[in-house]
């Protein structure tokens, strides 16, 4: 490799000479060549770590005289000598501090004055997402992004929807979890609701990553945003991919279907799509099901001209009490209380083991069953 | 001393394996065009890849190994030249391979061929369908010639064959697609869409692709560089402004000036600014030990506009 970069004239890079961090990127945060992709897990990035260090360099203190150590006996001796750092990398909820730990931060605008101090601190947790002063996770999610949105959201939770909630301890701290909601009125509000109450009301704080309709993907601004508030647009790779780095992920398996469910059906939940259970079974988590009491209520819809939307290219075109008739304002959603009760989790790993997701019956048995949970979840709330 | 042949050997990617193999093994280089001033433990041949006289260098030198770089990449031959060269060009350099004893062979492809769309997962793997003439008709070459090396892998298991497909490559020698984009003066961009975006360092390749060679590599991999970062961070840190343009307008509008010559991309190619087309490089990590050398910072830094 050098000869050639020689004969070029060029120098070949390597960790010394490599140009601190601008602030652009923050300090490089992907130079590490072995955080190529979705770097999430930090067992895996440090062992790979571990590997690189041993291999590059001769490492201080190592027993063995002279000879460069291999990859195995590097490895061993560099966590002998102590040398690899003991913590590479902050990332992944589970990773994230408790909330005691993080001092809060100073506000960073004028709405983050009226933040308490436990709030703060909970904003200054996103960072703990990322690697360390890294602007993007893997997927897009930037914190700074999350934090310069959060004070909107905030005052729809607080003040819009004056939301109220109850049973977080259903959460557990770590690892992966799915949570499994009712969808409904038109704009996923009840999503961006839901992923504030749980970071809110967690502690260790995490952020739900929500799956996200594809067709938000080829919205303008939107598919930027969701990706820079962590929210992912859905496919089953990357379901699989979060569930495997221990992420709490929100789902609403009734999709499309149940935002656009006219008025007659409210509360009442549509069709499930069941890859979900099937990506429970093979992760091995349990789905905790949870009920969003109001957002049926913010944009009632009357009628839903399916076939002008589908000419149209949209997944609904509803008739409301406002809209069209008050034009664009009409889609606001209407200023209801809204309620988000967690279920009891349903654990199916006792029973069933990843092989069983490739059994159809098996899983839409499953599915019926959440889905039969979640809806005596939500009579029972309303 | 082993014998590799380069195809299109004169580009700067061919440019620069040709030095990177040269210390290790006789390397003979085949392009149409000439490689003036080209170092002297290499032998390059003026010929084109669809003709007789292709054939015949593969027949009386014998070359071990083969390096297919031979693509044509741009857009600013002909249409029919260009399919030409792209798929006859690989299909006579597979069958000549088979003839002529060729032990190993890899052919570099891209990562372009997986398509972008707004439904990809994110770090797609090596089993992600092909889609990319789906919505980007002007590269189904470059996706029928990766086909069929994927193919051949298979029809042909006494021949050690790898298919690379790198990210988007760049560095201070290379002229790649993404390179002239990111050379414009005002770099146009889709409102409202900012994927992540990887790449990878031309050195970064040149290794990969050498690695392939030496550790005889066998099956198809996706080769990746540093991590991944929203398109307007790649714009901003390689020195260029953005041009934010609504799609709806100037779709039609670069598709109007593509057919008339006038502008060096098709309309198809817009979506790989919406769109994430990112990708896992697992399996060639795990295949061979190679790590990339250079950090987006540096990729950027050594990338002159």
């Amino acid at each position: 490799m050098s000869e050639s970069l020689d004969a070029t004239g060029r120098e070949p890079p390597s960790s010394k000479t490599r140009s601190p961090g601008r602030g652009v990127l923050g300090a490089d945060p992907f130079a590490d060549p072995t955080e190529t992709d979705l770097a999430f897990d930090p067992v895996e990035a440090l062992e790979a770590r571990q590997q690189t260090t041993a291999t590059r360099r001769p490492v201080e203190g190592a027993p063995s005289g002279g000879a460069p150590p291999t990859v195995e006996s590097g490895a061993e001796a560099a966590r002998q000598a102590g040398v690899v750092p003991k913590t590479v990398r902050r990332r992944a909820s589970a990773r994230t501090p408790r909330l005691r730990e993080i001092e809060p931060p100073d506000p960073a605008n004028v709405f983050e004055r009226f933040l308490s101090d436990d709030e703060r601190r909970r904003l200054a947790a996103l960072e703990h997402l990322v690697d360390e002063d890294a602007p993007y996770d893997a997927l897009g999610f930037s914190p700074q992004v999350a934090r310069t949105a959060f004070p909107f959201f905030y005052g729809l939770y607080r003040f819009y929807f004056r939301v109220e909630s109850e049973g977080h301890a259903q959460i557990p701290g770590r690892g992966p979890v799915i949570l499994a909601g009712n969808h409904g009125g038109l704009l996923p509000l009840d999503g961006a609701m839901t992923v504030l109450d749980v970071l809110l009301h967690t502690d260790p704080p995490r952020l739900p990553r929500a799956i996200v309709e594809h067709w938000a993907g080829t919205l303008p601004w939107v598919n930027v945003f969701y990706a820079r508030v962590g929210q992912v647009i859905g496919t089953r790779e990357n379901f699989a991919d979060l569930l495997d780095h221990g992420q709490l992920v929100l789902v609403y398996p009734e999709g499309v279907d149940g935002i656009r469910k006219p008025v007659s059906q409210r509360y009442r939940l549509q069709k499930f799509h069941m890859g979900f259970v099937e990506e429970a079974l093979r992760a091995r988590a349990p789905i905790i099901p949870v009920a969003t009491i109001g957002s049926d209520d913010q944009t009632p819809i009357l009628y839903d001209l399916k076939s002008i939307a589908r000419w149209l290219g949209l997944p609904a075109l509803p008739i409301t009490p406002t809209f069209p008739w008050f034009g664009p304002l009409g889609l606001l959603p209407y200023p209801v209380r809204y309620r988000i009760v967690y279920g009891e989790p349903l654990d199916f790993t006792e029973r069933h083991g990843p092989e069983d997701a490739k059994d159809p019956r098996l899983v839409r048995y499953l599915a019926n069953q959440v889905r039969r949970a979640l809806q005596r979840l939500v009579d029972r709330s309303r | 001393m082993e014998k590799v042949l380069i195809t299109g050997i004169s580009g700067a990617q061919g440019r620069l394996l040709a030095r990177r193999l040269a210390a290790k093994c006789a390397v003979l280089g085949a392009d149409r065009h000439p490689w003036p001033m080209h170092p002297p433990g290499v032998e390059v041949h003026p010929v084109d890849l669809r003709k007789k006289r292709f054939e015949n260098l593969l027949r009386t030198e014998r070359p071990d190994a083969v390096v297919h770089l031979g693509f044509i990449r741009h857009f600013r031959t002909d249409p029919g030249v260009r399919h030409d060269v792209n798929v006859l060009g690989t299909k006579q350099l597979l069958d000549h391979c088979t003839r002529y004893g060729v032990e190993r062979l890899v052919v570099v492809s891209s990562g372009y061929v997986y398509g972008a769309f707004p439904e990809n997962p994110y770090y797609m793997d090596e089993d992600r369908p092909l889609s990319a003439s789906r919505s980007y008709p002007e590269i189904r070459d470059l996706v029928e010639v990766d086909a069929l090396a994927s193919a051949f892998i298979w029809r042909h298991p006494e021949i050690r064959t790898s298919v690379l497909r790198p990210v988007n490559v760049l560095g201070p020698t290379v002229h790649s697609m993404i390179a002239e984009y990111l050379r414009l003066s005002r770099v146009p961009t889709m409102m409202g869409f900012n994927p992540m975006m990887q790449f990878i360092h031309e050195d970064d390749l040149t290794e990969a692709i050498a690695r392939t060679l030496e550790d005889r590599l066998r099956g198809v991999f996706n080769v990746v560089g540093s991590g991944a970062v929203p398109l307007h961070t790649a714009i901003r840190e390689t020195g260029g402004r953005k041009l934010s343009l609504p799609e709806p307008l100037f779709r039609p509008l670069f598709d109007r000036l593509f057919g008339l010559g006038l502008w060096p991309y098709p309309a198809g190619a817009l979506d790989f600014l919406k769109y994430p087309v990112t990708l896992s490089g697992r399996r060639f990590r795990e295949a061979c030990d190679v790590r990339p050398e250079y950090g987006l910072e540096e990729i950027f830094s050594s990338f002159r506009r």
